[in-house]
């Protein structure tokens, strides 16, 4: 069968059942649904102390005593709270990679608390590499100067590994926190994106409840942008920024 | 030596400006929001007050029941407290049901009765439905003490729902990133999904194909059906269109796509707020010049809720 037959059959398929499951239409009583079933409707029966209970029309003279069960609702209130989960901020650092350099590196960063244990973070940053050790010997260039410049991003998942406090003289604890995590992400540089994975952690000293001071290190590992040179190369970004949590 | 398109394009340096910007101003908009503190009288038997939003933070105060306390913000699963002598510290949402309960105007034990307590605190529903004989009511008698034999297991999991606490069951928005395949090239991917209902919802995803003979960047809009997403392992399947742009090698300038893809997945709840994902896509390109029109790809990776 064609691909896009295969396509087009699949994206039938999945609109029938997601609006199947968003009509629930009530006036299919098939077999397999007897769990949404509606009660037939009555007629509420108001009782009087002391006095015979009045029959209802549905019961046809039947019942002796029809009684409504009295189910009272109670109001639940929609209460906002401040929620703070995420964290943004920028940092500055510097970035050594691997044969050409290290040079200043400066990013933005946005994080993620899915629990008080770990956080998704999105980094974006900017770096640039100089010249090669080759290349500064024999007076060639690799790469021309415009595809010097690096622009990296990385997905990670950190874990809050030891949460505790550090004390600034005698009457003041900041909160502090060490993660250790990874991540994945790319980085253009010589007119090339590159996969890079990435190992690091750092630590966090919160200064009050909404604004944080962090330290990173991180090792960025992606294939070498040297020619000719398969193997991968480590590249080491040391960071310091700040975060607000909002 | 790569000789790759060296072009970055167009379109990149306004939308990264602009992402910024709106990254940006979103403490600030946060902040001026201003949500107020909510007060409320402790109701647990006491509160302990942690110096920080998790376990590891020292207990410094205990708060006992009936005092009054102000809840100024949420961080995770913890509440800052600020207690009536104006003491500020974080209580863990789990230590703090019944007050959470109070908190929504419900009574601090309500989820914790049993059916047969709510039938002897309810005259109408006890014996004189029993000898009742019309359907109707009976049934919708049976239904509400089968409704009040559920309810304290589902108060015990998620006493208080304060519209900002997001979780397996009361969430609508995804975001999710990981990595796979595609043939010899490595794929990543960041997704964000918007749930219509229970089981449908929408995504948005941006993803790039790297290290391969050609990289590869998508724009990707699908809509996805997750089958029983109430379940810890749910099957899914999802379509949709988007617009891949092909490096191509040597000096070609980039190939610009139409592409439409199906995939199959499933996803398995780890946490309260966190999922793994993996997922088969099947990618099939509409117009080009002569690369393949289709291709496959494996991505795992994790999703979290918010």
């Amino acid at each position: 069968m064609e691909r896009w037959l295969r396509v087009l059959v699949l994206s039938g398929f999945c609109t029938l059942a997601s609006g199947c499951a968003s009509l629930n239409l009530p006036s299919l009583h098939l077999p397999f649904m007897r769990g949404k079933v509606e009660a037939p409707e009555t007629v509420p029966v108001e009782e009087t102390e002391g006095a015979a209970p009045v029959e209802a029309s549905g019961a046809r003279g039947e019942s002796p005593s029809v009684v409504e069960p009295v189910v009272s609702r109670r109001p639940v209130r929609q209460v906002k709270i401040d929620a703070e989960d995420f964290e943004i901020g920028p940092y500055m650092g510097v970035m050594s990679l691997e044969e050409f350099g290290i040079h200043p590196s400066y990013g933005l960063r946005l994080s993620y608390h899915i629990s008080e244990d770990l956080f998704a973070e999105v980094d974006v940053g900017r770096s640039k590499g100089g010249l090669a050790s080759y290349e500064r010997l024999t007076g060639t260039n690799f790469f021309p100067d415009s595809g010097r410049q690096i622009t990296y991003y990385d997905l990670g998942a950190y874990y809050n590994l030891l949460p505790g406090e550090v004390f600034l003289g005698k009457g003041r604890a900041l909160n502090t926190a060490l993660y250790v995590g990874g991540s994945v992400g790319a980085m253009r540089f010589a007119g090339d994106n590159r996969f890079t994975a990435a190992l690091g952690g750092g630590y966090r000293v919160m200064v009050n409840d909404w604004l944080s001071m962090r330290v990173d290190l991180r090792d960025r590992l992606m294939r070498s942008p040297l020619p000719g040179l398969g193997r991968a190369s480590h590249n080491l970004e040391s960071y310091l920024g700040f975060t607000v949590f909002f | 030596m790569p000789t790759e398109n060296l072009q970055r394009p167009a379109w990149s340096v306004p939308l990264v400006t602009g992402l910024l910007c709106a990254v940006l101003c979103l403490p600030a908009s946060a902040m001026a929001r201003g949500v107020a503190p909510v007060a409320v009288d402790v109701a647990d038997p006491y509160l302990e007050l942690h110096t920080g939003p998790g376990r590891g933070y020292p207990v410094t105060q205990v708060v006992p029941r009936g005092d009054r306390i102000e809840v100024l913000k949420r961080r995770t699963d913890w509440y800052l407290l600020r207690d009536s002598r104006g003491r500020e510290g974080w209580a863990k949402r789990k230590d703090m049901a019944a007050t959470l309960l109070a908190l929504s105007g419900d009574k601090p034990d309500e989820g914790f009765r049993t059916a047969e307590q709510r039938a002897a605190e309810q005259p109408h529903a006890s014996g004189e439905v029993a000898t009742a004989t019309t359907a109707g009511p009976v049934e919708t008698a049976a239904t509400s003490t089968a409704a009040a034999a559920t309810l304290p297991a589902k108060a015990a999991r998620n006493p208080f729902n304060d519209g900002s606490y997001p979780d397996a069951e009361n969430h609508h928005w995804e975001a999710g990133a990981g990595g796979g395949r595609r043939g010899p090239s490595k794929v990543l991917r960041a997704t964000l999904s918007y749930l219509l209902d229970e089981n449908l919802s929408v995504d948005a995803t941006l993803s790039q194909v790297l290290d391969g003979p050609r990289n590869e960047d998508l724009v990707l809009f699908g809509l996805t059906h997750t089958f029983h997403p109430e379940r810890r392992i749910a099957p899914f399947v999802t379509i949709g269109l988007g617009a891949s742009r092909l490096h191509q090698a040597g000096a070609l300038p980039a190939d610009t796509r139409e592409v439409g893809y199906a995939a199959a997945g499933f996803r398995v709840l780890l946490q309260q707020r966190l999922m793994f994902r993996a997922d088969y896509r099947s990618f099939t390109a509409f117009s080009g010049r002569g690369n393949p029109k289709e291709t496959n790809e494996w991505n795992v990776g994790f999703v979290f809720l918010f």
